[in-house]
């Protein structure tokens, strides 16, 4: 068994496999090899007695490998290479922020911004087709990353185990959802707290302003209701829900009152709120970078509370720890 | 000087060829009947275009050396599923050009199940360096992976995809030629055993011998004539760099193909879309602007099974049979006879405006190459 490799620019750093003869991306003719040990497992099936998947390489490039009879869709698998193919098994670590290394284009600046991010060449193919202007790039940006996520880099860290565990945890801690609830996550991202909260038995329903999220969810979450569409008007009848959740998601709400009235309206009485943010005090860390910072609102705790208090809801109370801070409130019954 | 489609013909599909008959064989069949559809005898022909999977160690001057014909015009195809409107599309340009006067434009292969083997294993270096010793049991295994992307995308289940071969079963019924014919129920469907699940062997194209063969001339002549209005192809729109379903090279050519064509999808009176798979006919479908609203499940449900739209009148591949090669053109034959108004029992009545699509040449995960010819019946 060897290391799976993949060819690498050795001008522009994209990743292809199998081998080309010139970069898709820059023409250039020289490549390097890079070793693709992890990927996310996207479809699996079984031919003549070989149980195969497609792989999204963590480089890019996708694969399709002998897959280990336990993979699931969306599990993270070490790749290898045996018997002139690759193997795909269980036991990659949660994916880390690939550095790829950059030539002379993109223009550098943009370049270094994006992998910053983690971003990489699609991402930049993905601003140079926007056919926006450089003064909307932060703009731009925060959509890709964060606000409303798109793209491959965007699908692989919001369909990641490890991507906000921590609010997820919170927020399902604090709903405690049970068989007879009916759970709305506003701002659903890559459906993991849908699908955690599936477990619970409760009917499950979420919503995303970016079709790409949306669709990931749908993966992630086989038994929830996924549903494209903006918080700011909720598609749903009055007193739909027992339980509303949103998770890292509040911080971009340009009318946080006006979205809690929504909520409000599609709760049951008595149904609970938990929204999960970030306090001012994460202004600028890694956990709320620039340019994403200073397009997003920060909430003290007694502010945040206050906003649930005028749209309606009753019983807030906000715990921060550390700076992130878990808001709980209830519709009025 | 203008091109038409004077001929086509297709040398009777069959899954098990008797001992001793050979790829080349199918294609002479299929030649001559085409000619004898036209009403050309061979020496009218200066031009000659084949495309086959198992004619090694010969190629195309050696197919015209055995068939007797002294060309002008000559060339062989490797794109697969997609060389039948390549070569169409080269055959009507050479006319056009004064280059040949009549071009017999042919595909076909009978292949044994070790030289099907073969040829899936090999199919390029990709396959052969990474996927060969999987075994995937060739496109199978890629297109399952495919159509679950897509079934998850846009929520469909196997019943949604099983109004494919049920609606091409039923138009089957009416071919004779077809290789399967009794009736297929959804319930049939549903049970049959996975090839590579979630596609099962009514979603697998059944590996036949057989060979197709279309006549243009720029000679005048009696019958029904046909005319290609447009002919547009991209190949490798992606370097097998995205989900092989969208954006698809179909939907990069569609509106210049409409355009060129000067006609809009809901002028159609048929459409023959390349079916390997069900997903792909609904991906074709679905970017050449055939499914309205986008509307998958209406077009399957409605347009398919209770309309009994005429998507692939002969059964397609799905039930007529995939003859290596002669994939490429079995769509195009179809056509031009119901357009020629030849097509029996299945006739659609008044069919003037068709479209014919093909696609092929699986690099790595997906195929490669597109292209898609409206053609209407001339006078």
């Amino acid at each position: 068994m060897s290391d799976f490799n993949v060819n690498v620019c050795a001008r522009c750093g994209c990743a292809v496999h199998p081998p080309l003869l010139l970069c898709p991306r820059c023409a250039s003719p020289d490549w390097r090899a890079e070793t693709a040990a992890a990927g996310t497992v996207e479809e699996l099936t079984e031919a003549d007695g070989t149980r195969l998947a497609s792989v999204r390489t963590d480089l890019g490039p996708r694969v399709i490998a002998r897959a280990a009879p336990d993979l699931q869709p969306g599990d993270r698998v070490a790749l290898s290479r045996a018997g002139g193919v690759a193997v795909a098994r269980r036991g990659a670590r949660p994916r880390r922020q690939v550095q790829r290394p950059m030539g002379t284009e993109p223009p550098p600046r943009l370049a270094e911004i994006l992998r910053r991010f983690g971003l990489g060449d699609d991402d930049l193919a993905a601003w140079e087709e926007s056919g926006l202007q450089a003064d909307d790039f932060e703009d731009w940006l925060t959509d890709r990353v964060a606000r409303q996520p798109a793209g491959r880099r965007a699908r692989e860290v919001y369909g990641a185990d490890d991507i906000h565990d921590f609010a997820r945890r919170a927020i399902l801690d604090a709903l405690a959802l049970g068989p007879q609830d009916r759970l709305l996550d506003v701002g659903c991202g890559g459906g993991l707290l849908l699908r955690d909260a599936l477990a619970s038995g409760a009917t499950v329903t979420g919503l995303d302003h970016s079709e790409d999220m949306a669709r990931l969810a749908r993966e992630r979450a086989p038994g929830a209701d996924v549903v494209l569409g903006s918080a700011e008007q909720l598609p749903f009848a009055d007193a739909s829900f027992t339980a509303i959740a949103m998770s890292i998601v509040f911080f971009f709400l340009p009318d946080p009152i006006a979205v809690l009235r929504e909520c409000r309206r599609v709760l049951a009485p008595g149904g609970r709120l938990a929204v999960y943010t970030t306090s001012p005090a994460l202004r600028g860390t890694p956990a709320a970078p620039e340019p994403v910072a200073s397009r997003g609102h920060f909430y003290e705790d007694e502010e945040l509370a206050d906003l649930a208090h005028q749209a309606g809801l009753a019983g807030a109370a906000v715990v921060n720890d550390d700076g992130g801070q878990l808001l709980t409130a209830s519709a009025p019954m | 000087v203008s091109a038409v489609i004077a001929g086509a013909a297709e040398a009777r599909y069959t899954r098990h060829p008797p001992p001793g008959e050979t790829t080349e064989r199918f294609i002479a069949r299929a030649v001559v009947a085409a000619l004898d559809d036209a009403g050309l005898c061979r020496d009218a022909v200066d031009g000659f275009a084949v495309a086959s999977f198992s004619l090694a160690p010969d190629h195309a001057i050696d197919l015209a050396w055995k068939l007797g014909l002294r060309l002008r015009f000559l060339m062989e195809d490797t794109n697969g599923g997609a060389s039948g409107i390549n070569m169409l599309a080269h055959a009507v340009r050479a006319i056009e050009a004064g280059d040949a006067e009549t071009i017999v434009v042919c595909a076909g292969d009978a292949m044994s199940r070790e030289e099907f083997r073969a040829l899936v294993d090999n199919y390029n270096a990709a396959m052969r360096d990474h996927l060969a010793a999987l075994p995937t049991g060739g496109p199978n295994a890629l297109f399952a992976l495919l159509t679950q992307r897509h079934a998850r995308r846009h929520e469909l289940e196997r019943p949604d995809y099983a109004c494919v071969p049920l609606a091409q079963r039923a138009w089957a019924q009416r071919n004779p030629n077809a290789v399967y014919r009794s009736p297929l129920s959804l319930e049939e469907y549903l049970d049959a055993p996975a090839v590579a699940p979630p596609l099962t062997r009514y979603d697998c194209v059944p590996v036949v011998a057989g060979a197709d063969a279309l006549v243009l001339t720029a000679r005048e002549g009696a019958g029904a004539r046909v005319r290609a209005r447009a002919i547009r192809a991209l190949h490798n729109p992606d370097n097998q760099q995205g989900d092989g379903l969208e954006p698809s090279g179909f939907a990069s050519i569609s509106a210049e193909l409409w355009a060129a064509a000067g006609a809009r999808p809901g002028d159609l009176d048929a459409a023959f879309l390349y079916d390997d798979y069900p997903v792909m006919v609904l991906v074709q479908a679905h970017d050449l602007g055939l499914v309205a609203g986008g509307d998958l499940e209406r077009f399957l449900h409605g347009r398919l099974i209770e309309e009994r739209w005429p998507l692939n009148t002969s059964g397609g591949q799905l039930s007529a049979g995939q003859a290596g090669a002669a994939g490429g053109m079995h769509g195009l034959v179809e056509a031009v006879t119901q357009l020629r108004g030849r097509a029996g029992d299945r006739q659609v009545p008044g069919a003037g405006l068709a479209l014919v699509t093909g696609y092929g040449m699986v690099l790595h995960t997906h195929g490669a190459c597109h292209n898609a010819a409206v053609l209407e019946r001339l006078g």
